[in-house]
């Protein structure tokens, strides 16, 4: 059984429809990707497992436990964390207090005293500035910051929302790098939302591909990177026709 | 000192403008009205129930606080995610209905609350001040520095500040946003409930009092809205400039507070203490 099930959800703001039906699973100990435009609803998607908006019909569940239209701190409490696109961290407050407020709902000071120590070590560059206040960091300071923050809740799911967003290509690979080390020494099962496809899939164990409300294309990364379609539409790769060039436009297959 | 000491009071009613203004988005003008209940409360437990002062103050502090939290509670949480508009007349609104229940249950008349502190000036270094006076100051410093305590070192205060800063964020951090707006009325009325029987010696326990409610007001916009130490600082300085002018041309002092924003805000347009410029976003 999968970590996260999502069972055909569908989720509506007033009359639109973001979310047409999807169904995807996230097994335990991957780092599973969603690609895909703008408004193909891959940031609804993370928003309705975190429980910032409820789905009309359908399911999520957790662990084996159902966890739609519980509030979003309860489910932080079972363990899925969301780090949401723009970073959104707590301007005012020194980057140690943003810390701190991650572990709000956890009592263990010894453990928490760990994952800080642990979080230092992924990103040194937040222990260097850990009294500047949060809304003087750089960009990419705020994400490793944004990251940290949803690791001291020690969560079994880290969902991402865009981590990439407004970074240079240095340091999107670096905090896709920063993703993986992650995985592999924490063992968090990672659920990443990203336009930048190239870093994504190069980071990726499996990835979901997710047009105007539906998942269009599913499988492991690799096998997603080596897709025509995925290549031609996402990565921007053209298999040379005559002189390399084609004369028709190529039609995805999924339609 | 008399300045200082009133200046204080518009700071602490300043101040629950701002607790509440920065965690809720929402500006409290029932602030005024809370305060007056704080005294009428604290006269009813020391006249008629003839409870000590101290005790009075502090069960008068409980009160408020479940005031403030009944109110958030069943007044302001219905209208969560409503435009600012709704949340401002409803404020304005529950500002004319606790001056109305409170006419209902203790009446138009002025009533003396009498506390323990000497009428007489004492002599603190070579300025003669009256004990009353020293009380609210101390009062309010000693409650600043409680909340300072609070917000600054203690996962609580640190969490409502994080919820005031950014909502989405505190809520994806397990902090129970809901919660902590209820928790802020909370402490917002309990202010407001001290700072209503401190300033009872000075002025007489009415349904008037609510009126401290503009100068409060204006020291919370003069200290940069959304500061806690502006808010005091704004309050000091209104009350101060208002004694002062109140020395020598009596006729101007009601006005004062005004004045004393009007030129502040030509040069700050930001208030005193209002959110400094190097915010990234």
């Amino acid at each position: 059984m999968a970590l996260l099930d999502i069972a055909n959800i569908e989720t509506w703001y007033g009359p639109i429809p973001a979310l047409r039906g999807v169904s995807l699973g996230v097994e335990k100990g991957r780092i599973v990707a969603v690609l895909g435009a703008n408004g193909a609803g891959k940031t609804t998607l993370l928003r309705t497992i975190a429980g910032i908006v409820d789905p009309r019909v359908g399911g999520v569940s957790f662990a084996g436990e159902a966890i739609h239209g519980l509030d979003p701190d309860k489910i932080v409490r079972r363990g899925v964390s969301l780090v949401p696109e723009g970073r959104q961290v707590f301007p005012l407050l020194s980057v140690a207090e943003n810390l701190a407020v991650g572990a709000f709902a956890r009592s263990d000071a010894e453990e928490v005293a760990k994952d800080l120590a642990q979080v230092y070590a992924l990103f040194p560059r937040l222990e260097e500035r850990r009294a500047q206040t949060a809304g003087m960091l750089s960009g990419g300071e705020q994400q490793m910051l944004a990251i940290g923050r949803a690791l001291m809740g020690r969560p079994a799911l880290l969902m991402l929302d865009e981590p990439s967003l407004g970074l240079s290509p240095l340091l999107v690979v670096e905090i896709f790098g920063a993703i993986r080390r992650i995985n592999e020494t924490m063992g968090t099962t990672v659920l990443v939302v990203e336009q930048n496809a190239r870093v994504a899939l190069d980071h990726a164990h499996d990835a979901h591909i997710m047009e105007l409300g539906r998942v269009v294309l599913s499988g492991t990364a690799a096998a997603l990177a080596a897709n025509p379609d995925v290549r031609e539409f996402y990565l921007g790769i053209r298999e040379g026709g005559i002189r390399g060039q084609r004369r028709w436009r190529r039609r995805k297959t999924w339609r | 000192m008399n300045g200082l000491a009133v200046g204080a009071i518009y700071g602490l009613t300043a101040l629950g403008f701002v607790l509440i203004y920065k965690a809720t988005e929402v500006v409290n003008f029932a602030q005024g009205d809370l305060l007056m209940l704080g005294a009428f409360i604290a006269w009813t437990l020391v006249v008629p129930l003839g409870l000590p002062y101290v005790l009075a103050l502090v069960l008068t502090i409980a009160a408020m606080a479940a005031v403030g939290a009944g109110l958030d509670r069943f007044v302001m949480r219905p209208i969560i995610g409503q435009p600012h508009f709704a949340g401002i007349m409803l404020t304005i609104g529950l500002a004319f209905s606790i001056r109305g229940i409170a006419s209902l249950v203790w009446g138009p008349q002025e009533r003396g609350l009498p506390t323990p502190f000497a009428q007489q000036p004492r002599n603190v270094g070579g300025v003669l001040v009256q004990e009353s006076m020293l009380a609210i100051a101390a009062g309010t410093a000693l409650l600043c520095a409680v909340l300072y305590l609070f917000f600054r070192h203690t996962r609580l205060g640190v969490a409502m500040q994080a919820a005031s800063q950014n909502q989405l964020a505190a809520y994806l951090m397990a902090i129970p946003v809901k919660s902590v707006f209820t928790l802020t009325w909370a402490i917002a009325a309990a202010v407001s409930g001290i700072a209503g029987v401190l300033i009872a010696p000075l002025l007489a326990v009415e349904l008037n009092l609510w009126i401290i409610v503009l100068k409060g007001f204006a020291a919370a916009v003069l200290g940069g809205f959304g500061s806690i130490p502006g808010a005091i600082l704004g309050g000091l300085l209104i009350g101060v400039a208002e004694q002062l002018v109140g020395v020598y041309e009596p006729s101007a002092k009601g006005i004062t507070a005004y004045v004393v924003l009007l030129v502040v805000l030509f040069a700050f347009p930001r208030g005193l203490l209002g959110e400094p410029q190097g915010k990234r976003v």
